[in-house]
């Protein structure tokens, strides 16, 4: 007689998760609609907007360089453009035919200018789609892999070393913002060598793990370094925004040495009633004059930098135009030679010219040079005491030079970005930006988590440590746990939203910046639940069985801690997408998220916002598309929680 | 106890150092200058610069951080003291408005906005929550759930603007902005008035919380509706009210004190979004609009106070819960 229970098919716990996700019908439409929305996400790529040719590609990058106006009407076999403005129709209502050109139905209706709702939406939906995806993507990362390291390894204490190396990296980086550098370089000098202690300690004693976790993250921070500067010296957008960059930091050296005037100029008037006698004061003044001419030769520098720097990319630009002529001969495109001949001959006059400014900024380099040197000789009886107003109108004047010129130069690498981004593709350049900005934020958030992989991995085998003469050095200070949990309590007392504000008040408009403002500010809850989780995985039998047969730590946690840690996550990472579409949308409706060029689903509908009683549809529409979004990402997030958990059925 | 408070507190003071000086190195270090946008358009160049030379805003970052911390609590302790003869000394670079009575003055506009919506979130949840998990499965429980999901995938701002285009364009009762502006009303008109202009936007601010809070409540109420003693309660023939109400719900609410910790912080914050769009002059526009014009010492100013709310809003949550629950021991 057989056993009735030994012929029923082993089931496995994914099998039951899937049986019992199917049978949730709000869960299945929404997993429906999502794979939906990805593939209009995916298409709206290819099919909306423009696609340059090779001529017009040349024509559009001299315009980045030369700063033209551009007017072309390319590949009019797009489906639907969403930049393409036709005052002929603005306000139809959706599914109203164009007056503009017979025939052409407009599905979703226009908006203001005149352009088709529908395509801004697809297009948007790419947008809004990836941003969800990434923010979360970045949250559930640092999320899951702090978390992880303070449940399972929250017992060992971080060594001496570490703990300093964590404290001066974290002064230095205090005092170099608050401009102290050379206080902070040596502390920062002093973190490396607490770091090459603790690493050659960890190579000595045969303890390679925290080796090859701390070469890893140098290899990824050495890449992307690598990436953003091929990209930089790469592409002419590149080169603009490494120019730009340089004029910034430029600017902002003239900017310290104005304020260092604005102190001297402070002193004088502070000591100038009561200077003890005339010599002084005149010392006082001559500094003054100094200080002038400093500035001056400062300007005179900036303005050589600047022009120097348009020389280079006209320059470099030449030689790859040259190429690509041959290229093009090669394959027989005889119109779009010619079209690059042009650009080429432009170039090549703008180059010249250029070139004629050059000895005139030089000699007024040297003018300020010699200016400078005079004002270093000053003789007593060339002073004069001004009054303080005086120099307090030059000190307005210089600032609003300088002032000036920053913007003049940001409007124009603002504008040849916008340009050359048609150039080399959204993603990339989005992508490019992201690391740019963001690069600082990274390192010092995967320099964390290396520290506590390096301190976890070190504190499994300190056992043996007691015989070395230098483990006095390796005192153990607070726990892994309290380190990161303490750094998370931080995190979660300040205001989020008033952190994304301040945040992007800092850069440029831009969704990607929104993105990754989002992801690095929602960990936090993330980290909480799963050390939870883990804390108590840690402590049941079959982990404790594990450690007893001997299995190593990172096997324990890729075969029995994973698997039973997952399920929660993927909950909260679905849900956690729901929630950055809406917190982006927020941020754009309030006119802080998408740049001005990014037409994401929260920015048509505060466009639409202002056309509420004459033109319903264009508030509706994307209202609609974000609601579905986040209801279908809400409910496929309940569906997988119910899934995992039939305990929670109905709940 | 008092021992555990002691230490509490001075770990709150260092995490507030370390925001600190994280936040004011974030602001201070922010591209952007708060005098370019002067509002007086007669000011000479001159003058400008020894403005700033008074605010110390061309001082190096060090000196500007001791500066700036000394006066707000100077100011700080005159607000709290209550002392009308204080000089008020932190003053914003733009509009030139002393910081912390502003603070206070928004406040109180923001205030019966945030306590209404409040009020709202909480009396509404727990009715609906408790309901919706002693009739699980049942019509009422699917109605709710039907509507706490719509409601938390719905835009609140986008909800926010379809409700002013009701409520003002089709019914004609004006809702933006704390008042009617530019119309005197007396006695129950200006109360009137007044309640539909809090109102409207308090409900529409509380609908995302009342889908929140009520799922919570909910699954709070199922999983001790599942232990053993209330089982033991039922099997002991308790009536089904007492079960409910004496044993499952007290043991149930014990989480929501800690939710009471993110009151005082929301109390003080209001909502950006919905100050934005009813037009409330209160604390979030405020803090927003000092976000966009760079204003160094406002925006230092919130997030120093905001965080510090939270953190006192958490000790005494913390505290709370080891008073309504025994088992807690703090130490």
């Amino acid at each position: 007689m057989s056993n009735p229970v030994s012929n029923r098919k082993p089931t496995s716990p994914l099998r039951d998760a899937m049986r019992l996700f199917l049978r949730n019908k709000p869960a299945v439409f929404a997993l429906v609609m999502i794979l939906a929305l990805a593939l209009a996400a995916g298409s709206g790529q290819l099919l909306v907007g423009k696609k340059p040719t090779e001529g017009q590609l040349a024509l559009m990058e001299k315009a980045a360089i030369t700063g033209d106006t551009l007017d072309l009407e390319v590949n009019s076999n797009a489906v639907a453009d969403h930049t393409k403005t036709e005052l002929k129709d603005t306000f139809l209502p959706p599914f109203s035919e164009s007056r503009a050109t017979p025939g052409k139905i407009y599905y979703l209706g226009t908006d203001d200018l005149g352009r088709d709702v529908l395509a801004r939406l697809w297009n948007g939906s790419s947008i809004s789609l990836t941003i969800g995806f990434l923010a979360v993507g970045i949250s559930v990362f640092l999320g899951i892999a702090l978390g992880g390291i303070a449940g399972f390894f929250g017992r060992s204490r971080v060594r001496l070393p570490l703990m300093a190396m964590l404290l001066f990296s974290a002064t230095a980086g205090v005092l170099w913002a608050a401009e102290l550098e050379y206080a902070a370089l040596p502390l920062l000098i002093a973190a490396g060598a607490c770091l090459l202690i603790q690493l050659a300690m960890a190579l000595i004693g045969g303890r390679y793990k925290s080796a090859i976790a701390f070469g890893v993250v140098v290899l990824i921070m050495v890449g992307t370094q690598l990436y953003v500067h091929g990209i930089e010296s790469g592409t002419p957008e590149g080169r603009t925004y490494q120019h730009a960059t340089h004029v910034a930091d430029q600017s902002y050296e003239l900017v310290r040495a104005i304020r260092d005037l604005g102190a001297e100029v402070k002193l004088i008037e502070d000591s100038a009633p009561d200077a003890p006698d005339e010599a002084t004061r005149r010392a006082d003044q001559l500094a003054v004059e100094h200080k002038q001419a400093e500035l001056d030769l400062l300007l005179a520098k900036h303005d050589l930098v600047i022009h120097e720097a348009q020389v280079e990319i006209v320059e470099r630009s030449i030689p790859e135009r040259e190429e690509r002529i041959a290229h093009l001969e090669s394959l027989g495109l005889d119109e779009d030679v010619k079209v690059e001949q042009g650009v080429l001959e432009g170039d090549t006059k703008r180059l010249e010219e250029l070139k004629t400014k050059t000895p005139e900024l030089e000699e007024a380099l040297k003018e300020a040079e010699t200016a400078h040197e005079k004002a270093m000789e000053l003789t007593e009886d060339k002073v004069e005491l001004q009054g303080s107003n005086a120099l307090l109108e030059r000190r307005a004047t210089l600032r609003k030079a300088v002032v000036d010129r920053f913007r003049a130069e940001r409007d124009n690498r603002f504008e040849s970005l916008v340009k050359g981004k048609l150039l080399n593709g959204e993603t990339r350049y989005g992508l490019y930006r992201v690391l740019r900005h963001f690069i600082t934020a990274v390192i010092l958030y995967l320099l964390l988590i290396v520290t506590c992989l390096l301190v976890a991995a070190e504190g499994q085998a300190s056992a043996g440590e007691s015989k070395n003469p230098l483990s006095k050095v390796f005192l153990p200070t607070i726990s892994v746990d309290d380190l990161v949990m303490r750094f998370t309590e931080i995190m979660m007392t300040i205001p989020v939203l008033f952190l994304i504000l301040m945040v992007l008040a800092l850069f440029e408009r831009d969704v990607y910046i929104v993105m990754a403002v989002i992801g690095l500010t929602s960990w936090m809850g993330t980290t909480r639940f799963v050390r939870a989780e883990i804390l108590s995985l840690r402590e049941q039998d079959f982990i404790q069985a594990a450690r007893a047969l001997g299995i190593s730590d990172f096997r324990i946690i890729w075969r029995h801690l994973v698997p039973n840690a997952i399920s929660p996550v993927l909950v909260s990472a679905t849900i956690g997408v729901a929630g950055a579409v809406l917190a982006e949308s927020t941020l754009s409706f309030l006119g802080i998220g998408a740049g001005p060029d990014q037409d994401t689903w929260g920015k048509i509908l505060a466009d639409g916002r202002l056309f509420l009683q004459d033109a319903a549809w264009l508030t509706w529409i994307p209202g609609i598309a974000i609601l579905i979004t986040v209801l279908s990402f809400n409910l496929l997030g309940e569906g997988l929680r119910e899934a995992f958990n039939p305990k929670l059925r109905g709940r | 106890m008092i021992s555990y408070i002691v230490r509490r507190i001075f770990q709150m003071g260092i995490t507030l150092v370390l925001i600190s000086v994280f936040s004011f190195l974030i602001v201070a270090l922010a591209p952007g200058d708060p005098f370019a946008s002067q509002l007086d358009p007669k000011a000479k160049p001159s003058d400008i610069e020894r403005q700033r030379d008074q605010m110390g805003y061309d001082d190096p970052v060090v000196q500007k951080y001791i500066k700036f911390y000394s006066q707000f609590f100077s100011d700080l302790g005159a607000v709290i003291t209550g002392n009308d003869a204080h000089e008020w000394k932190l003053r914003s670079a733009r509009t030139k408005e002393n910081v912390l009575p502003t603070m206070w003055n928004k406040m109180l506009i923001t205030l019966p906005l945030v306590l209404l919506t409040t009020l709202i979130t909480w009396t509404l949840s727990f009715p609906v929550g408790i309901g919706s998990a002693l009739r699980r499965g049942k019509v009422p429980d699917k109605v709710a759930t039907f509507f706490s999901y719509a409601l938390i995938s719905f835009p609140g701002f986008w909800l926010a603007i379809l409700v002013i285009k009701f409520v003002n364009g089709t019914m004609g009762i004006p809702v933006v902005s704390p008042y009617t502006l530019g119309v005197e009303l007396d006695g129950p008109r200006a109360f009137m008035d007044a309640t539909w202009h809090v109102a409207v936007p308090a409900i529409i601010g509380s609908f995302a919380g009342v889908a929140v809070l009520s799922r919570y409540v909910k699954g709070q109420m199922l999983e001790v509706m599942d232990s053993d003693y209330i089982r033991t309660a039922k099997a002991k023939g308790l009536d089904s009210d007492s079960v409910y109400y004496r044993h499952a719900l007290r043991n149930a609410s014990l989480p929501f004190i800690t939710m009471l910790a993110g009151l005082l912080p929301s109390l003080f914050g209001g909502s950006i979004v919905f100050e934005a769009i009813y037009a409330w002059p209160g604390l979030g526009r405020w803090f927003f609009e000092a976000v966009l014009s760079k204003d160094l010492f406002i925006v230092i100013t919130s997030l120093f106070v905001g965080s510090g709310l939270t953190l006192i809003g958490i000790l005494i949550s913390d505290l709370l819960y080891s008073v309504a629950d025994p088992r807690v021991k703090l130490a």
